[in-house]
């Protein structure tokens, strides 16, 4: 088979589709509408993703219906219709058109039938069906989109100590938590978030984001080329680096943003206080746990998820959280822009190594998994049992997350020790 | 919890994809493995539609490990293939398949994008088929276009049938169950098993689910072909089939969609005994139904006793046909206060709706804006959307409808947990 495009078993990855990546950009800026110019299916589909985590999105996410003519004669028609809509119906600053695989190939002209609809705001127009890719380079593509339609403010004033968080999303698990968080490490260290582009940010705040004095990557395969190109086009620096989890983990990522950005050393010392306090505390709940149920330990560990997530959570996971023999990552996304921490014995392609990651869940236990539903559900499939499963990645279909309980960060910190603990206790009582 | 809010969102045409109308009719066929000739997002959503049922599964108890699942594999198809066709990439994809999976079979299920671009998906399987000598079959459906996903499954199995399937004699007494309702191990199989034995009819198989090559080729040995459908889009689809095993295979099929109702149930069950010259049992097996039916609903009748209740409809009548809905409520007590026609139904699909429900109530039908206080004020509304109020006891209806008395025993309990809801506790209970 050498020299061939590798194929695999798409049941045995972690995908959605470049409708639904261009979707949740946009969703994640809360003044924006989008149309699905495609069939109902994949609207419905992206909405369905989408909506998990930005209730009411329906609202100002429509979609055209094509039929079979409109795939002949073009979605002129349906287009318009939908716009008439919207434009009776809502006030969007800004408006995302795209257009499905199918729809892409007819080669409307949508910008042209935009303007015939005459939308009071700016419109941003693309083909963004399967086509084009899943989930990540649909986000991608939406972001360089928008801010080829949105110019941003000259860069005349740049506000001391101020960053912006770029590559976050809502497609990804527990977002806003995690997001929640990483503003308060930030402001807890003396500086303050700006703008966060497809995860909370409206077209104004997106507008003012030129006068912070950097960009912060969270997510590399969201949000590094949007980074890149802010610093191309209006010379925002920026900053990539894994995403913080684990205390130790946090406080390395709070000081390399320190050396890129210096700050006084009170933030800095603010924040090793509250680590600290954090540290003892974690010690002495775990030891007395301790005491009773031995060291927690698993042959075999695998965590799944973007590799942004993947790397850095596996990072934390070995030096931090919990003691572990091989250390597998899956990157559900396939490629990593960062190399991978020395500490992962092995890392997998999500999207090309499929039949590599089954043999890897079939003899995971005893072992740990961090991963999303779609892992879980293979070992189920597989009746694979003594593994201990914990979910950091979507698609999630069994578990709810009520409470302000972050992934990343120092609180983030306490609450996967605590969700490791627990589902290890648990595991002794019930799943051996 | 988020809730979709999609009741506003008007289905003007197809709602549905072929491709995984094709992907559930083999899915768990031992042997089968499934290409979609499309870009790979389309097996990542068909993947993710799976997902939910194998949660759900789990949820309801039905799950069963180790079940043969078919590899979902895609061509891949790019924008490049836009241009010079995909029929190369398809080629390629099909020998992979054979090297890796070295399959009974291979069924192609054609996206919307390989309709567009004209690629000549049946010549490129001949060759295929005759190069490797494995039957390498197509179905006459792309994507969205050409059917949705009844369509994909129904010629699934007649392609499957015409290939595998050979005229023999009947063995007495044994059955077939054409079509899927949440696979042998669901709700439905039990019900139907036991109302079938009833008869002292066995049920030898399904098709096309489900089933092993060789299962396939013992279907023309069936006495009999029951078609389940639920609604009369998906009816429609499995009693052509039933015909086309009548016409090719002499298997006659008991012409009547699965007992829905009470209504429905005695004349399917009256249908079979006429069918089988068995009046007396039938009417035997009647008196035993009765008896269930009558101790469920008043069960119901209590719990539901002083409630007003509303009943809101957004499907249009090809996904609801609301007899077997105002029966339900009829035998639990409940006359709805109104019929409310939701505001995403089309003026056509209203006008068809209200002739439709006037043949079994007097209860006024009224659009939604008109009866939107009544709604609030209500105790119960049974609706077929999820609706915004959070402070309002939903009852969701299922898309598809419950099968026989058993299947209305589980509604009832539903609705009477709802009723019962400490206090003004609101919220959506799930029809299924």
């Amino acid at each position: 088979m050498a020299g061939k495009e590798e194929w695999s078993d798409v049941c045995r990855q972690v995908n959605t589709c470049a409708l639904t990546g261009a979707a949740a950009f946009f969703a994640g800026i809360p003044d924006a509408a989008i149309v699905a110019n495609g069939p109902l299916w994949c609207y419905f589909y992206a909405l369905r993703y989408v909506e998990k985590s930005c209730a009411g999105v329906a609202k100002r996410f429509f979609g055209t219906q094509p039929d079979n003519n409109a795939v002949v004669y073009g979605t002129e028609e349906c287009l318009l219709e939908t716009l008439a809509s919207i434009r009776q119906s809502s006030r969007p600053s800004v408006l995302l058109i795209e257009n499905s695989c199918s729809v892409s190939l007819i080669g409307d002209d949508i910008a042209g039938i935009a303007v015939q609809a005459a939308m009071p705001c700016p419109v941003v127009c693309m083909d963004s069906g399967g086509l084009t890719g899943g989930f990540w380079e649909g986000y991608r593509a939406a972001a360089k989109a928008y801010f080829a339609v949105m110019p941003l403010q000259n860069r005349s004033i740049v506000q001391p100590h101020t960053v912006n968080l770029l590559g976050c999303s809502i497609g990804y698990y527990n977002a806003d938590n995690d997001l929640r968080e990483l503003k308060r490490l930030l402001e807890l260290a003396g500086y303050k978030v700006l703008a966060c582009p497809g995860a909370g940010s409206g077209t104004e705040e997106i507008a003012a984001m030129t006068q912070a004095e950097l960009n912060l990557v969270v997510h590399a395969e969201l949000g590094l080329n949007l980074a890149q190109d802010l610093q191309q086009q209006y010379g925002i620096p920026y900053l990539s680096l894994l995403p913080p989890y684990g205390l130790e983990g946090s406080i390395r990522w709070l000081n390399t943003i320190g050396q890129a950005l210096p700050i006084g050393s009170n933030g800095l010392q603010a924040v090793q206080q509250e680590a600290d306090k954090l540290q003892r505390s974690l010690r002495t709940t775990t030891r007395e746990m301790q005491r009773l149920w031995g060291e927690p330990w698993f042959e075999h560990s695998l965590v799944a998820g973007p590799a942004s997530v993947a790397f850095a959570l596996a990072q934390a996971l070995r030096s931090e959280w919990i003691a572990t023999g091989s250390l597998t990552v899956v990157l559900h996304d396939g490629a990593a822009a960062y190399p991978a921490p020395p500490s992962i014995d092995s890392v997998l392609d999500g999207q090309n190594d499929s039949q590599a990651i089954a043999n890897r869940l079939l003899n995971l236990a005893p072992g740990l998994l961090l991963a999303s539903g779609q892992e879980k559900a293979l070992l189920q499939q597989q009746a694979v049992t003594n593994v201990v499963c914990q979910h950091i990645s979507l698609p999630v279909h069994d578990e709810i997350i009520l409470h302000d309980r972050p992934f990343m960060g120092f609180r983030g910190s306490c609450h996967m020790v605590e969700r490791l603990w627990n589902q290890y206790m648990n595991f002794c009582q019930w799943g051996r | 919890m988020v809730l979709n809010k999609r009741y506003m969102i008007t289905m003007k045409r197809s709602c549905s994809c072929s491709m995984p109308g094709v992907w559930r009719a083999v899915a768990h066929n031992e042997g089968a493995v499934v290409i979609y000739h499309s870009p790979k997002a389309c097996g990542h959503v068909t993947r993710e539609m799976d997902l939910g049922g194998h949660y759900h599964a789990l949820a309801c108890g039905t799950f069963v490990p180790k079940q043969y699942t078919a590899p979902l594999v895609t061509s891949n198809l790019q924008e490049e293939h836009s241009i010079f066709g995909g029929a190369d990439q398809l080629r390629q994809c099909i020998e992979y398949v054979i090297e890796r999976y070295k399959p009974l079979y291979i069924i192609i299920a054609n996206s919307c994008v390989a309709g567009v671009i004209g690629d000549d998906t049946p010549a490129i399987a001949q060759e295929a088929e005759a190069d490797f000598g494995i039957p390498v079959l197509t179905v006459p459906c792309s994507g969205f276009l050409d059917g949705e996903y009844h369509a994909g499954f129904y010629y699934t199995a007649k392609i499957l049938a015409e290939r595998f399937m050979q005229r023999q004699p009947a063995s007495a007494n044994t059955v077939t169950l054409l079509g899927d309702r949440g696979g042998p191990h669901g709700a439905d199989a039990k019900e139907m098993t036991a109302l079938l034995s009833s008869f002292g009819l066995q049920v030898q198989g399904r098709f096309p689910g489900y089933a092993t090559l060789e299962q396939m080729k013992r279907v023309p040995a069936s006495a009999l072909c029951i078609p389940l459908g639920g609604r009369p889009q998906s009816y429609d689809w499995m009693r052509r089939l039933a015909v086309d095993l009548e016409e090719r295979f002499g298997i006659p099929f008991l012409d009547h969609d699965f007992p829905v109702g009470w209504t429905g149930t005695k004349a399917w069950l009256r249908q079979l005994g006429a069918m089988l010259g068995r009046e007396q049992e039938a009417l035997q097996v009647e008196d035993e139904q009765a008896q269930r039916l009558v101790a469920a609903a008043a069960k119901c009748r209590c719990a539901l006793e002083g409630s007003q209740v509303v009943l809101g409809i957004g499907r249009p009548l090809i996904h609801l046909q609301p007899g077997w809905v105002l029966e339900l409520l009829t035998l639990a007590g409940v006359t709805p206060a109104k019929i409310l026609l939701f505001k995403g139904l089309t003026g056509e699909q209203k006008t068809a709706l209200r002739q439709e429900l006037e043949k079994h109530t007097i209860t006024p039908i009224v659009d939604e804006t008109e009866g939107e206080v009544l709604m609030h004020t209500s105790d119960v509304v049974v609706t077929t959307h999820e609706l915004e109020d959070d402070a309002l006891r939903q009852f969701y209806l299922p898309v598809l409808p419950p099968l026989g008395v058993g299947g209305m025993i589980e509604l009832w309990n539903k609705l009477g947990q709802l009723a019962k809801r400490p206090g003004g506790q609101g919220g959506v209970q799930y029809g299924w």
